[in-house]
């Protein structure tokens, strides 16, 4: 019973030890500067030197993907003692992908090799990483993981010139942070842009400029499509990012796209909103902003019926053709000339056979007229389409 | 006389270091069957998949001349002791095992009934199965582009929740698939009821085609392994792997974008060296040139055997773009019936363009897999030379130059369709 009872004493001992030893460490933590390489703690019997990794890192990389969470690489500095160290990292308020966990230990004097990981269950989110290191002395540890919770989108906004010829476009990018952990000086890198060094702490959401560039020229034409736009034609603006030109960026990441134009009173005006697709260079990319009020499209069909159709035994029709004639009555109020794409889907089979312009079959059910409007004239065109073998 | 051993209890074992292998070798190779070899110190345990692990210790008891009984307490864990394997390692000829015996008031209790000839110490082996323990392989990939190599690496990871604590283990994970039957399954009195749903005749077993093919990966050398613990270790590591690049396209995969392919030689000589890749997690990387890393996706890896090209897909690609479109369809060879004049059958001549655009500032040798709705069609046109992968699909290679466009146009003719 006595045994019993000094076995139970010293264990008493050891755990009131022990204790006092997580005390004293929890205050030196708080009261020491976080981010400091801390001495390495020799605990008894274990076989391991246990080394307190620094809360904060010292350098962190966020390389952002538009499907993907964050690709993170943290730097940290400690010191290592000779023989078997225990790093022991906390990530129990990250939102991390502990299969994606990696790990790098580049000792400032002689090897270090990581020798294995451990995860004790009980314990929650720690995880002890084994390194052997051949000397004491300082260490750079670099941890990489995937981190859920960091957001970033891009959006655009481009001011046109008095002609509507060429545009001034700024890029910004706007990063949110709901990944639980606290970004200080942190180098985000994305597909087509890089913050040098932001910091972004747990709920916080930061917009930065990305680039401002002047003088890119755009193409502007107006598409009449009824299936797609209604009745009256569309403005849409051709934006191309090519080698050579101002805008000359390896990469526009997709985002909203704002494009203003000058009213009659010199001040901006909103022409319309977009999205701007992902758009690399030598690449173009198409807007669709809103409807063209100074131009009139009067369509009209002329005729629609069927021929040649093939009769079964009960003089019931099994096949035949489909002819369409179409017109339009083309209108242009304003001052430029304009050019317009009268766009029509006439259905799968069918083929062009007759037009007042140039006719081109865009795609199999699209065929488009190209026609170009005299500034304040007016036109008629024509169309006309065969659709065989339906049933 | 009697002598008790408690396993996954108190039992004490001494720790030693072995020589290990350096990778993964054939089970036949790694675990020799008949008379026991060389005996380890320390428990070894063989980690299959789903949820079995072989059990190995070495007990040491001595022996009176005689019958001899050996208490043997499983006092914790999922062991199955119904599969308990006991075998005299000393001295063969003399001491035999006459009967493993059970009483259900004492559980897994199993006592060991030894007849030995002369008195004397005696080392026994003993092997169980056991539940709760698992193993698996991770790798990570990185794709350097500058240099145009793979860095490959494999982690194997050894979760121990089967209740018991190894203060110092010999772990090995075993891939393969291995076929186990319950212990009760011809346990007369015991088996279950025959289903009365069944169809006639005997059960057919299921057919395993790669029996003869196990890997061991050791865990290397020795290691504590508590209840509740998941260690990780690196298994290989290969760096600076040479890599050759492809280009491809499939309207169905990748979203219609582009991607890379990077393929590894596994032949012997190579830096690979031929060697056997056990299926597990990957995680997928891409260094970039300002010293980042793009995580470019998960998914798993393997198996690959000697000689195998090991390849991975590195995901789309904004340097490459194909645009296709159907510019033309047409109906034809519309067969009415004889009787009724109903329309039987009919043929469509369809047209596809694809714009091939390469933005790099390098040619690009780009294969384009198309697939065709029905396997009855002919090619009747194409501006590449396309081949026939199999009924429905084409395929053509062709070389976009630097930072130029390509248009690749085919028809197909579609026969024998019916309304």
């Amino acid at each position: 019973m006595s045994h019993h009872h000094r076995r139970s004493s010293a264990r008493t001992a050891s755990v009131a030890a022990s204790v006092a030893a997580s005390i004293a460490v929890a205050l030196a933590g708080a009261f020491a500067p976080a981010a400091a390489a801390q001495a390495p703690v020799r605990p008894d019997g274990e076989g391991f030197v246990e080394v307190v990794v620094p809360t904060t890192p010292q350098g962190v990389t966020l390389r952002l993907t538009s499907d993907q969470p964050a690709n993170v690489a943290t730097t940290r500095a400690v010191s290592l003692a000779q023989g078997r160290n225990r790093l022991r990292f906390d990530w129990s308020r990250e939102r991390i992908d502990e299969g994606s966990l990696r790990f790098e230990v580049a000792p400032a004097n002689g090897t270090a090799n990581v020798v294995q990981r451990e995860k004790i269950h009980r314990r929650g989110a720690m995880t002890y990483f084994d390194v052997e290191a051949a000397s004491d002395g300082p260490a750079t540890l670099t941890t990489r993981y995937l981190l859920a919770g960091i957001g970033w989108r891009v959006a655009y906004t481009g001011l046109l010139d008095a002609a509507g010829a060429t545009l001034s476009l700024v890029g910004t990018v706007e990063v949110s942070n709901r990944s639980g952990q606290e970004l200080v000086d942190a180098r985000v890198v994305f597909d087509g842009g890089e913050i040098a060094a932001l910091s972004l702490a747990q709920g916080e959401r930061r917009e930065v400029e990305l680039f401002r560039i002047d003088g890119i020229p755009l193409q502007r034409r107006y598409r009449s499509d009824p299936a797609r736009h209604g009745g009256t034609p569309a403005i849409e603006i051709e934006l191309a990012n090519r080698a050579g030109t101002p805008l000359a960026r390896p990469f526009l990441p997709a985002g909203r796209i704002r494009l203003l134009a000058p009213q009659e009173d010199g001040r901006p005006g909103l022409l319309g909103e977009d999205v701007l697709p992902a758009t690399p260079l030598n690449s173009t990319a198409k807007l669709y902003v809103g409807h063209a009020r100074d131009l009139v499209v009067e369509r009209q069909v002329l005729h629609q019926g069927n021929e040649n159709e093939q009769r079964d035994r009960w003089n019931k029709v099994v096949a035949y053709d489909h002819r369409t004639k179409l017109a339009w009555k083309l209108r242009n109020g304003g001052d430029t000339p304009a050019t317009l794409l009268l766009v029509e889907r006439p259905g799968v089979p069918f083929e062009v056979v007759g037009a007042s312009h140039a006719a081109s079959k865009t795609a199999l059910d699209t065929v488009e007229v190209e026609v170009v409007l005299p500034p304040g004239g007016m036109l008629d065109a024509s169309l006309e389409w065969l659709r065989r073998n339906l049933w | 006389m009697l002598r008790s051993i408690r396993l996954g209890g108190a039992l004490a074992l001494l720790a030693a270091a072995a020589a290990w292998p350096a990778r993964a070798t054939p089970l036949a190779r790694a675990l020799p069957q008949g008379a026991p070899a060389a005996s380890p110190a320390i428990p070894r345990l063989l980690v299959y998949g789903g949820d079995l692990t072989i059990v190995e210790q070495i007990a040491p008891v001595g022996l009176a001349a005689g019958r001899n009984s050996v208490r043997l307490d499983f006092v914790r864990g999922n062991a199955d002791v119904a599969s308990l394997e006991v075998v005299p390692l000393d001295r063969p000829g003399e001491v035999k095992v006459a009967a493993l015996f059970r009483r259900d008031d004492l559980g897994n209790t199993t006592f060991v009934e030894l007849d030995a000839a002369k008195s004397g110490p005696e080392r026994l082996r003993l092997r169980y199965a056991a539940r709760g323990l698992a193993a698996g392989v991770a790798y990570s990939a990185a794709f350097d582009a500058a240099s145009g190599t793979l860095d490959l690496l494999q982690d194997l990871e050894i979760s121990n929740g089967s209740g018991e604590s190894f203060a110092q283990a010999d772990v090995r994970a075993v891939f393969g698939v291995v076929r186990t039957v319950p212990s009760t399954a011809v346990l007369h009195g015991r088996a279950p009821d025959p289903d009365p749903n069944a169809p006639p005749g005997l059960p057919t077993p299921p057919l395993v085609q790669d029996l003869a093919e196990h890997t061991v990966v050791p865990f290397g050398p020795p290691l504590a392994l508590p209840d509740g613990v998941t260690v990780r270790r690196r298994a290989l590591e290969k760096r600076a792997l040479p890599t050759t690049l492809e280009w491809r396209w499939d309207a169905g995969a990748w979203g219609g974008r582009v991607w890379r392919v990077a393929k590894v030689a596994n032949g012997p000589g190579s830096a690979l060296g031929a060697i056997t890749l056990q299926p597990g997690s990957l995680f997928l990387v891409e260094r970039e040139a300002g010293a980042t890393e793009r995580f470019v996706r998960s998914g798993g890896l393997g198996p690959l055997v000697p000689g195998q090209e090991l390849e991975l897909d590195l995901g789309p690609t904004p340097e490459l773009s194909v645009e296709r479109t159907v510019v033309d369809l047409q109906r034809g060879d519309l067969v009415f019936g004889d009787y009724n004049k109903a329309l039987v059958s009919y043929s469509e001549t369809e047209t596809v363009k694809l714009v091939l655009d390469n933005r790099a500032a390098a040619p690009r040798a780009l294969t384009v897999i198309e697939r065709v709705a029905t396997p009855s069609f002919e090619l009747a046109a194409s501006s590449a030379p396309a081949t026939r992968k199999d009924q429905v699909t084409l395929e053509w290679k062709v070389e976009v130059a630097a930072a130029s466009k390509l248009e690749l146009t085919y028809t197909v003719k579609k026969t024998n369709l019916h309304p």
